[in-house]
C-alpha cells in the first residue's frame, strides 16, 4: 500500500477521498471495528430491553439501547463502519492498480478485492436470502409457498438415526422429495450433507417423535397427532398432554426411556383440568386405557424431522470470495520474485 | 499409552525449562544441547501420544478442546524446532517449553475421554479448520516468544542472557517471518470455519464470541503486516503487537470458552 502523499491534506472532496484511501484510515478502521466487535462479544446480544436495565443499571442500560449495543452487529453504525472499511479497501486497491510492478502485487490486489466480494455476498444474503425452519412427520408434505418459497413442495419419505455401538447418535438422515413445477429431486440429507438443488439448500437440523391416537369424548372419537410433549384440548378447561417413551421400562415405571430405540413404545398421557392433574396412564402401542372417564387409544408413532429450508444466492458469491482469497494468497506468497525484490523474502 | 506419553512429554518439557534456565544463568554448551534434546524428545512423545489417541479412537484427534490443547502445544514446538535450524537461544528454549507446559497443563484439566464424533463434527471442513489452526497458532505462538526475546535483547543488549540472542534486526525479521507465515493460515481458519458452519447449519457467520475473537485476532495481525509494509513498523512496537496478537489467540481459545457463552460449544 503506497501512502506517499499522506502528509499532504487537500481541501474539499478530494481531501475526503484521499483520507478514505489512506492506510492510516484502514488501520484506524481495523482498530475501530475490532474494538466494536469485542464489545458485542462482551455484551449479551438480542435480549429484551429490561434485561439490560436490570443488568447494567438504568443509565447504562439506556445507553446500550440508544446505541443498539444489544444488537450491535446489525446496527446502522456498525454496518456503516463496514461500508467505510469496504470503501477504504476498494480505494486502496484502485490506487495500487496504477503501480503494479510485480506478480506478487497482483496477488495482493486480488486478496483485497476478494474481501469486497465477500462484503457484496453478505449484502445479497441480507437483502434477498431467506431461511425457514420447519418440522415434518415422516410421510408428510408441505407446500413451501406457505413458507415463502412459491412453486415448490417438500415431502418427507423417511427419517432415520444411525447409532454408534454405545447408542450415541452417529448420523441423522432424512429422505426428501423436493418438487417444483417441472422437476422433482429425490435426495437423502444428513448433518453436514444438505440438499442443494433448484436454488434451495435444505439442512438436517433437528428431529423428534410424533404420536397418533384418539380420545373417546362422550362417544365421539377425537383424533390426535401430536409432537412429543404437546397438549390436545379435550373439552373446555380440560386438556391432555402426551409424552412418548420409545423404550419404556415396565419394572420401574419411569418415563425416562431405557434407550433411544423404539423397543417398547408407550405413550404417557396426563389429563389436566386448569393445570391440575386428574389422571395419568402409560399406554402401550395399540392399546386403550381410561383416564378420568375418557378412553384414550395410542395407535402409532413416528419420527418428525426438523429442516432448515434456505434460498440464498449470496452464499455462492461469498464462496467465490473465499476461493479468490486463497488464489490471492498463493500469488502473493508463491509467485516468483524479480531479482530486485529478493530483499522481501518471507512475505 | 497416550497418558504415559503425555506424562513423558510433560516431564521432558519441565527438564527442558530447568536446563535452559541454568544455561541462562551459567552458559554451558553441553547443557544447552541437552535442553534442546529434551524439547525435541518431548515433541516426539507428543506426536506419538496424538497418534496413539488417533488409533484408539479410530479418528483424528480434532474434536475436543482437550485434543486441541495438545495439538496447539505440538504446533508451537514444531515451529520452534524449525526455527532452531536458524539460531539457538536458551531463552527461546525455556520460553517455548514453558508455554507448552502451561498449555498442556490447562489441557490436562479438561475431560479427556474418547467419544465418537457427533454428527455435526463429521466434516472434512472441520478437519481442515483444525489443521490450519495448528499451523496458524503455532506460528503466532512462536512470534510471541520472539517478541519477548526482542524486548529482552533491547533491554540487556549483549550482556548476560542477551549474549546468546541474535541481533535485534534478525529477531525482528524472524518475528515478521512467523507472523507472515501464520497469517494466511489464520485466514484459512476463518474460511474453513465459515464453510463448515454454512454446510452444517446454513449460517456461515453468526458473530458468536469465538468467531468474533478469531476475527479480532486476524485484524491484529493484518494491522501488523500492513503497518510494517507501509510505515516500516519494526522494533519494540512490532514486538508488542506480536505479543498482543498472541494474547488474542489465547483469549479466543481459552478465555472465550471460560468467560463468554456462545454457540461454539464443542471447543
Amino acid at each position: 500500500m503506497t501512502d506517499t502523499n499522506s502528509k499532504f491534506t487537500r481541501p474539499g472532496g478530494k481531501g475526503v477521498i484521499h483520507l478514505l484511501s489512506s492506510m492510516k484510515m484502514g488501520l484506524f478502521l481495523l482498530l475501530l471495528i475490532g474494538a466494536a466487535s469485542s464489545l458485542g462479544s462482551l455484551i449479551p446480544q438480542g435480549e429484551e430491553a429490561f434485561f439490560y436495565k436490570n443488568h447494567y443499571g438504568e443509565l447504562m442500560g439506556a445507553f446500550i439501547l440508544l446505541l443498539s449495543l444489544n444488537k450491535l452487529y446489525g446496527s446502522w453504525w456498525f454496518i456503516l463502519l463496514g461500508a467505510v472499511f469496504a470503501t477504504n479497501i476498494l480505494l486502496c486497491s484502485v490506487k495500487r492498480l496504477k503501480t503494479l510492478n510485480s506478480i506478487r502485487a497482483v496477488g495482493s490486489v486480488v486478496l483485497h478485492l476478494s474481501i469486497l466480494v465477500i462484503f457484496i455476498g453478505s449484502l445479497v444474503s441480507g437483502l434477498i436470502g431467506q431461511s425457514e425452519y420447519l418440522e415434518l412427520g415422516t410421510g408428510e408434505s408441505i407446500d413451501l409457498a406457505t413458507k415463502g418459497f412459491p412453486g415448490y413442495s417438500l415431502h418427507v419419505k423417511d427419517f432415520k438415526i444411525e447409532y454408534y455401538d454405545n447408542l450415541e447418535p452417529k448420523q441423522y438422515i432424512s429422505k426428501l422429495t423436493l418438487s417444483g413445477e417441472k422437476n422433482e429431486v429425490n435426495s437423502e440429507i444428513s448433518v453436514n450433507h444438505p440438499l442443494k438443488a433448484e436454488g434451495f439448500t435444505i439442512y438436517q437440523q433437528s428431529y423428534g417423535w410424533k404420536a397418533k391416537g384418539y380420545i373417546d369424548v362422550g362417544g365421539k372419537e377425537q383424533q390426535f397427532d401430536l409432537v412429543n410433549g404437546a397438549d390436545v384440548i379435550v373439552k373446555e378447561n380440560i386438556k391432555m398432554r402426551v409424552i412418548y417413551v420409545p423404550d419404556f421400562d415396565p419394572s420401574s415405571g419411569d418415563l425416562r426411556s431405557r434407550s433411544p430405540l423404539p423397543n417398547n413404545p408407550h405413550l404417557a398421557c396426563a389429563i389436566l383440568q386448569n393445570d391440575q392433574l386428574l389422571a395419568v396412564e402409560v399406554i402401550p402401542e395399540g392399546a386403550t386405557k381410561e383416564l378420568a372417564g375418557y378412553p384414550v387409544t395410542f395407535s402409532s408413532y413416528r419420527y418428525y424431522t426438523g429442516l432448515e429450508v434456505k434460498q440464498d444466492p449470496g452464499v455462492k458469491i461469498i464462496y467465490t470470495g473465499f476461493v479468490l482469497i486463497v488464489i490471492g494468497f498463493l500469488i502473493r506468497y508463491l509467485a516468483p520474485l524479480k531479482t530486485a525484490q529478493k530483499s522481501e523474502v518471507g512475505l | 499409552m497416550e497418558g504415559t506419553l503425555n506424562l513423558a512429554a510433560y516431564g521432558l518439557l519441565f527438564l527442558g525449562v530447568v536446563t535452559s534456565l541454568i544455561c541462562l544463568w551459567q552458559p554451558n554448551k553441553i547443557l544447552s544441547k541437552i535442553s534442546l534434546a529434551t524439547v525435541a524428545l518431548a515433541f516426539v512423545c507428543l506426536t506419538l501420544a496424538l497418534i496413539a489417541r488417533s488409533v484408539a479412537s479410530g479418528r483424528l484427534p480434532f474434536a475436543t478442546m482437550y485434543e486441541f490443547t495438545f495439538l496447539f502445544a505440538w504446533g508451537i514446538l514444531f515451529f520452534f524446532l524449525i526455527l532452531r535450524t536458524k539460531f539457538v537461544s536458551d531463552l527461546l528454549t525455556s520460553l517455548v517449553a514453558l508455554l507448552a507446559i502451561i498449555i498442556i497443563s490447562y489441557g490436562s484439566t479438561l475431560p479427556s475421554d474418547i467419544r465418537p464424533l457427533m454428527p455435526a463434527l463429521q466434516s472434512f471442513w472441520l478437519e481442515l479448520h483444525v489443521i490450519t489452526a495448528i499451523v496458524a497458532y503455532g506460528a503466532f505462538g512462536l512470534s510471541c516468544c520472539l517478541g519477548i526475546l526482542y524486548m529482552v535483547k533491547e533491554k540487556v543488549g549483549d550482556q548476560g542472557m542477551g549474549k546468546s540472542l541474535p541481533e535485534l534486526s534478525k529477531l525482528d525479521n524472524m518475528l515478521h517471518w512467523s507472523v507472515a507465515l501464520g497469517f494466511p493460515f489464520m485466514t484459512l481458519v476463518l474460511i474453513t470455519g465459515a464453510v463448515w458452519a454454512e454446510e452444517v447449519w446454513g449460517r456461515w457467520w453468526s458473530w458468536d464470541p469465538k468467531e468474533t475473537w478469531a476475527l479480532i485476532t486476524w485484524f491484529i495481525y493484518a494491522g501488523y503486516l500492513h503497518a510494517r509494509k507501509t510505515y516500516g513498523l519494526q522494533g519494540k512496537k512490532a514486538a508488542m503487537m506480536a505479543i498482543i496478537g498472541f494474547a488474542a489467540v489465547l483469549f479466543t481459545l481459552f478465555g472465550v470458552s471460560l468467560l463468554l457463552p456462545g454457540a461454539h460449544s464443542y471447543v
